[in-house]
């Protein structure tokens, strides 16, 4: 379907981001921006993935974060990580799905802590972070039960 | 996964991790994106009002028959209009309270719209449509009618980025009002802050009021901070004060931008 996502990565990371600042469900954010990495990850090659979870990442770092790159790193890696699971061995089900988008939301998630710890002395906020966090996961699991990575 | 197929990945966490050691070390980049951040910004305020708008809407929508549906869509229209006039009246006291903010404060800069709130989790920063153009440098101080409510750590033309009263990295001298103790308080990520160092033997007690001290250099005195919202006793040397900024967070929609 996406031809080349390159192009839509501004558009649809965009959408995403304002999709996440404006919309809570039960008081917690969405985190749309990682799913949407996760399913281009999983309907693309590890390299696609990689790009746009970079593309994507870079955006909500620019618009969102003091500082350029824990988005990015994140966003990058669920983007490569996503791959793995529809082009090698797993044979994809609604709960693998759930599963691997959840996880994977999570590890970002983690990451961008690592690196906001690391980078800019924000260790002491993971306990206001977490339950966000692990909101947000789920709800991506859930959304991701519904999305086979062949429909792309 | 085989180590070759680790390479990209890796690859990965080096150049974020040496992009990220540059900024701290050297300070923010230049952001290529910065025009295009600050259309986003128009559009997410917009949004955020349609949202608000089609929310009020659907709360009021749904009928059985076609009366009842026709009554109903009029109710609704008058509600939505009723809502939107509550919205108005809310939003002309606001300003009439940074009006009155800035009639009061001789080091005010400017007055800004929170555009939009960190959506990262682990970041309490917000950005607000005034920036460079209008006055505002690093490490203004950002408050709102009941209190203080952060300071500014980035700057580009038209907008800015502020760092919230509740974020780690956030500190400033207070003094607790009723005692004249003087403490530093700090953010801690989650909805409240803490006073760090505060001795056993010093007296304190809930809804103590805190404002700054000026003493940091950084904040001028008098600006209403927060209150005691639960005192314990903690570990080692000191007790465990934690802070109720005055300042809703996460309610925050207009705000002044002032020099010390």
């Amino acid at each position: 379907m996406i031809k080349r996502p390159v192009l839509l990565v501004p558009f649809l990371a965009a959408l995403a981001i304002l999709i996440d600042s404006n919309l809570s469900l039960f008081g917690y954010r969405t985190d749309l921006a990682s799913f949407l990495v996760y399913w281009f990850g999983l309907t693309h090659s590890g390299a696609a993935g990689m790009a746009f979870g970079v593309g994507m990442g870079y955006m909500e770092d620019s618009l969102l974060s003091p500082l350029i790159g824990p988005g990015l790193l994140a966003g990058g890696a669920i983007g490569y990580m996503a791959s793995f699971f529809s082009h090698t061995f797993f044979r994809w089900t609604p709960l693998l799905g759930f599963l691997v988008a959840s996880i994977l939301t999570f590890v970002g998630g983690m990451a961008e802590f690592a690196s906001l710890s690391v980078f800019a002395d924000l260790e002491q906020a993971f306990r206001g972070g977490l339950l966000p966090l692990a909101a947000q996961s789920l709800l991506n699991g859930i959304l991701a039960a519904f999305f086979r990575p062949g429909e792309a | 996964m085989p180590g070759r197929k680790l390479l990209p990945l890796v690859l990965l966490v080096l150049a974020a991790s040496a992009l990220m050691t540059y900024q701290a070390r050297e300070g923010a980049i230049r952001n290529p994106a910065a025009p295009v951040n600050s259309a986003f910004y128009g559009v997410s305020a917009g949004l955020g009002d349609f949202l608000s708008g089609t929310r009020d809407l659907l709360r009021h929508f749904g009928a059985k028959d076609e009366r009842i549906r026709e009554l109903e869509r009029e109710l609704s229209l008058l509600r939505k209009n009723y809502d939107q006039v509550q919205e108005i009246w809310k939003e002309n006291g606001r300003l009439k309270a940074l009006l009155a903010l800035k009639d009061s404060t001789p080091q005010f800069v400017a007055a800004a719209n929170v555009v939009t709130r960190g959506a990262k989790r682990w970041a309490n920063t917000f950005t607000l449509d005034a920036g460079g153009s209008k006055g505002v440098e690093k490490e203004m101080i950002v408050v709102a009618p009941s209190g203080l409510a952060g300071k500014i750590i980035q700057v580009e033309g038209s907008y800015s980025k502020a760092l919230l009263i509740n974020d780690v990295r956030f500190s400033v001298a207070v003094r607790v009002q009723e005692t004249r103790t003087e403490a530093i308080l700090s953010g801690t990520g989650t909805g409240f802050c803490r006073l760090k160092y505060f001795p056993h033997e010093t007296r304190i007690k809930n809804g103590y009021t805190l404002i700054s001290s000026g003493l940091d250099g950084v904040f001028p005195e008098g600006l209403r901070v927060g209150f005691v919202s639960r005192v314990s006793k903690g570990e080692g040397l000191f007790q465990e004060v934690e802070v109720m900024p005055f300042v809703e967070t996460d309610r925050l929609e207009e705000v002044a931008i002032i020099r010390r």
